[in-house]
């Protein structure tokens, strides 16, 4: 086990945090939810930013109050918020990553920087924010980490850039001793590298699955109002009402495509389930 | 390892790895002793999850396709060419079984439907 | 500590065309000047300010959040700070005598030992107060209001103390000057030792200030939220 949060609580004036969840070892771990339902509060919870009121942390399998620096060579983060020394430039790091980390590899480092387009001599301030972003994804990637904590590595990326992080996560993934914990909100980069995901709204986790389970057997049925009335509704997990009816999401889609086959039932992907359980009538 | 992973498809995707890896065991292009690409880096060429590809290959044990060594990889098995007739007999079997459902669902008789099936067998 | 010292170092290298303004001032001051002393606590003055420099630096569109998850405790990075703060102090001390008496050697004039050596410990330790004030106020309030916090504190010190003064000498009518006179009067004759002795106290108050500055320091940031 990388890490393991066990009912972290926090609460702010408007906004109550209760979140567990694990990451093991050789695992994508994904936290999926929209912007405010705490997903930045769980990663500055794990990373001893902020204090929890209640609940345990096992980071490495230690108690995050016992977590030292060196401990802290293990971890690679990437934080929507918080940025590199900007008044520095991607060369200046080199010397303090390298007292910082005993892995640190300057080579790999510079090859990377290289590789996607990383200015070493430009002031990082001046950075689009697309070349902020892989770089703090590179220097996260750069100390052979166990642990990845990545708090949505590909904001402010387009589609392409996008691309090539997720490449960059799969490959750092080859080592099975390796894990990640990424969250986003944009789900399909999320599709294709997690293992399992944790859907979080207003500070609670709201689903967790595997996310070959959530791809193969959850799926949306849109339903009329009389179909909605008659249909068995053991494995609908949320609905919400449409102009033309229901929209509902089910974790069996195959028991409706059998005994139902008139119904229109779609695939969906994990945002319209996102949304199926933030917006619609949790079962 | 060239797979084809259609994400829109209603087949679940460890499903479409399965079959395409089957095909490609029976059709000889994969050869017994062949060692299969590690969950990660099919999982990477893919992209799709680590776990989706492992289902897929422990789906392929238990039916005896291929062999895993733990700490050396996933292999295709000595397939026993039985194996492969079965298989391809299943399938048969069920499309038949489709064509009998829907046989039954427009009120057709065991008699109409074995009339249909001579008169399409003799076409061949 | 190590990287976070050649952070702060790679931050003040970043600043090399202020650095090189600061000296060239400094140089034009003490060689036109009358007053050579009057560039020795410019110096110190503009070098020990470095600290909050990498401060500010530090606190710059979420660094701290950065510099938090890199193999550093909130301890090591307080620590640092001060350590580096310490630094500054005794590098602007030194090079502000340096630059007066090599001026002073050029220009060949007779070099003002006594004035350079007690206006550069005078300045360092008033700098040093500074910013033994003005750190914990940072990691309390941020950069912005700790600054705001920074300025009204040295106010309120300096009313206090100018009140005070005012109180003892109109109020009880005790004649300070004459007193402190008094006194200094009345310490051994042998000069040098006396300077030595002068010398080695300020070292320690201001050792002293920026431990009790540093523990304060340390207190906050055990509980600060970032």
């Amino acid at each position: 086990m990388l890490l393991k949060l066990e009912h972290v609580k926090k609460e702010y004036d408007s906004f109550k945090l209760d979140c567990s969840l694990e990451v093991k070892k050789g695992q994508v771990t994904g936290l999926v939810g929209s912007n405010g339902a705490g997903k930045s509060t769980t990663f500055k919870s794990i990373l001893g930013l902020i204090f929890p009121d209640e609940g345990n942390i096992e980071l490495l399998g230690k108690d995050i109050s016992a977590i030292t620096a060196s401990d802290k060579e293990e971890i690679g983060v990437v934080l929507t918020e918080a940025n590199v020394c900007e008044y520095l430039t991607a060369k200046d790091l080199i010397p303090i990553m390298k007292a910082m980390y005993k892995d640190f590899s300057t080579e790999d480092y510079m090859d990377k920087c290289k590789a996607y387009g990383i200015p070493l001599k430009k002031i990082i301030k001046d950075f689009s924010t697309g070349m902020k972003a892989k770089l703090k994804v590179i220097l996260a990637m750069s100390h052979n980490a166990k642990l990845l904590i990545l708090d949505e590595p590909t904001a402010g990326l387009d589609v392409i850039m996008r691309n090539e992080l997720l490449d960059m996560l799969r490959d750092y993934m080859e080592n099975e001793e390796r894990g990640i914990l990424i969250s986003s909100h944009i789900s399909t980069d999320l599709e294709g590298l997690c293992d399992d995901i944790y859907m979080i709204a207003n500070g609670k986790i709201i689903m967790h699955e595997e996310t070959d389970v959530l791809l193969s057997e959850y799926g949306v049925l849109k339903l009329t109002k009389e179909q909605y009335e008659t249909v068995d509704k053991a494995y609908i997990l949320s609905s919400k009402e449409e102009k033309f009816g229901y929209l509902c999401l089910t974790n069996q889609k195959d028991f409706y495509m059998e005994n139902y086959p008139e119904i229109a039932i779609e695939k969906g992907n994990i945002d319209d389930f996102i949304i199926l359980m933030e917006k619609g009538v949790r079962k | 390892m060239n797979l084809i992973i259609n994400n829109s498809s209603m087949t679940p995707i460890y499903e479409q790895i399965v079959s395409q890896m089957k095909e490609k065991i029976m059709s000889g292009q994969l050869k017994p002793d062949a060692m299969l690409p590690s969950v990660r880096t099919l999982s990477k060429d893919l992209r799709i999850s680590a776990l989706t590809v492992k289902k897929a290959y422990d789906a392929m044990e238990q039916e005896g396709y291929i062999v895993t060594v733990h700490g050396k990889g996933s292999f295709v098995a000595n397939v026993n060419p039985n194996l492969a007739i079965e298989e391809k007999q299943k399938e048969v079997e069920k499309i038949f079984e489709q064509g009998i459902r829907k046989g039954k669902e427009c009120g057709m008789t065991k008699e109409d439907m074995m009339e249909l099936f001579d008169v399409v067998l003799s076409d061949f | 500590m190590k990287g976070l010292l050649i952070k702060d170092l790679k931050i003040v290298a970043s600043q090399k065309r202020f650095f090189f303004i600061a000296i060239l001032f400094s140089v034009i001051f003490a060689w036109t000047g009358e007053d050579v002393t009057f560039a020795s606590t410019y110096l110190v003055l503009i070098i020990s300010m470095l600290t909050l420099t990498t401060i500010s630096h530090d606190d710059f569109n979420g660094g701290m959040l950065f510099i938090l998850t890199l193999p550093t405790t909130r301890k090591i990075y307080t620590k640092e700070k001060y350590i580096f703060a310490f630094l500054n102090l005794m590098l602007g001390a030194l090079c502000s005598i340096l630059v007066c008496v090599i001026i002073g050697t050029i220009k060949g004039s007779s070099i003002p030992w006594a004035a350079i050596i007690s206006s550069t410990a005078g300045i360092t330790l008033a700098m040093g107060f500074m910013l033994a004030v003005t750190i914990p106020l940072e990691f309390k309030f941020g950069v912005e209001k700790g600054r705001i916090a920074m300025i009204t504190a040295v106010a309120i010190i300096f009313l206090v103390g100018a009140g005070g003064y005012k109180l003892l000498t109109d109020v009880f009518h005790v004649d300070l000057k004459s007193t402190v006179a008094e006194l200094i009067s009345k310490l051994p004759s042998n000069g040098q030792l006396v300077e030595i002795i002068i010398g080695s106290l300020m070292f320690v108050l201001l050792l002293a200030m920026l431990f009790v500055s540093y523990l304060i320091s340390n207190k906050i940031m055990k509980k600060k939220e970032f």
